[in-house]
């Protein structure tokens, strides 16, 4: 979020924003360039609050069911180039799995067994549990987004094929676990969030570099 | 209708460079009744995508920075094409729809000899 697209939610009215909010959510799961996603979030905002100026509510002002008009403009921006794709997806999944050893940690450190325990601030555990939690957590996450992405086609398939991707992903590394079960993992909680913060911050530094870059070299091309 | 909509926002933006809402007013005066503001966008989008059109930021009075719109050469290329095709039909279309009674059924008579 920019700070400009921040200000103007602040100022818009309760109505505006909620249709602001959705539409910045949906768009956000439809694979645009970053610089164009927060550009056109920015002048979607600005649109808002003059149709607010004008006593116009910003629904009457797209003039069409906002989600068509969302619709509308995924069809006309431009879109993630393939590297882009890639690391925002990277960054996801990093995202995922990082975020699964610290809350292991902390439900070792509670409940500690006798195959998942701390040890200072090591963790110990098989790898088949941390490899089916981190495999949950990345297809949750993931499949939010697509449901989110599809929430306004078919809504009663959406949920059900989110329920059961999870569900699947669970069922498979549990039967995987048969020869992943005897690794034991040993796992450093400083150098995990150090080695989580730097891939986060690498991936975040690409994916913008790789938009910025797409949005400069169109606009070298047009001038 | 799209095409013909892309046109016309072009050549306002050829006259000078301006934004959403002021294209939006234009069309309107000009017998555009029923468009919106969510009509014309993804236009905008799609010649800005396209090339033809360039978008420049300036402070706006209320809220995040406008965007004003300025045509490309590109866009002037674009535009001028338009303009050519619009001749020819509007041309053909009041041919056809000027025509006169008796013309028609002149025609319609000598299509059945």
């Amino acid at each position: 979020m920019t700070s400009d697209f921040k200000n103007a939610l602040r100022t818009l009215t309760p109505e505006n924003r909620r249709v602001i909010r959705d539409m910045y959510h949906y768009l956000g799961t439809c694979g645009l360039n970053e610089v164009v996603y927060e550009d056109l979030m920015s002048d979607l905002a600005g649109m808002a609050l003059e149709s607010q100026e004008r006593g116009v509510s910003f629904s009457d002002t797209v003039g069409m069911d906002y989600h068509a008009f969302c619709r509308e403009l995924v069809k006309n921006a431009e879109k993630q180039s393939f590297s882009e794709r890639l690391f925002d997806v990277v960054r996801w999944i990093a995202a995922c799995i990082g975020a699964v050893m610290p809350v292991m940690y902390l439900y070792a450190l509670a409940f500690p067994r006798q195959t998942v325990f701390t040890e200072g601030l090591t963790l110990h555990s098989p790898l088949s549990f941390f490899l089916t939690y981190s495999a949950i957590t990345v297809v949750a996450v993931l499949g939010w987004f697509v449901t989110k992405r599809f929430i306004y086609y078919s809504q009663t398939i959406v949920f059900p094929v989110y329920l059961t991707a999870i569900l699947c992903s669970f069922v498979l590394f549990e039967l995987l676990s048969v020869y992943t079960d005897r690794v034991i993992l040993e796992l450093s909680l400083p150098l995990w969030l150090i080695a989580w913060a730097l891939v986060l911050v690498l991936c975040l530094g690409a994916k913008r570099l790789i938009a910025f870059t797409a949005v400069h070299r169109r606009n070298k091309s047009t001038k | 209708m799209r095409g013909m909509l892309e046109g016309c926002i072009l050549k306002i933006i050829s006259r000078k460079a301006t934004y959403g809402y002021e294209i939006l007013e234009y069309l309107r005066q000009h017998g555009f009744d029923d468009l919106a503001e969510g009509t014309i966008y993804p236009l905008l989008m799609r010649l800005e995508k396209q090339g033809s059109i360039r978008a420049t930021l300036l402070p706006s009075p209320l809220g995040p920075k406008r965007k004003y719109y300025s045509v490309t050469p590109s866009g002037l290329e674009y535009l001028a094409s338009f303009e050519n095709c619009w001749r020819q039909i509007a041309g053909a279309a009041s041919a056809i729809v000027g025509e006169k009674p008796e013309e028609s059924g002149e025609r319609s008579t000598n299509s059945d000899l």
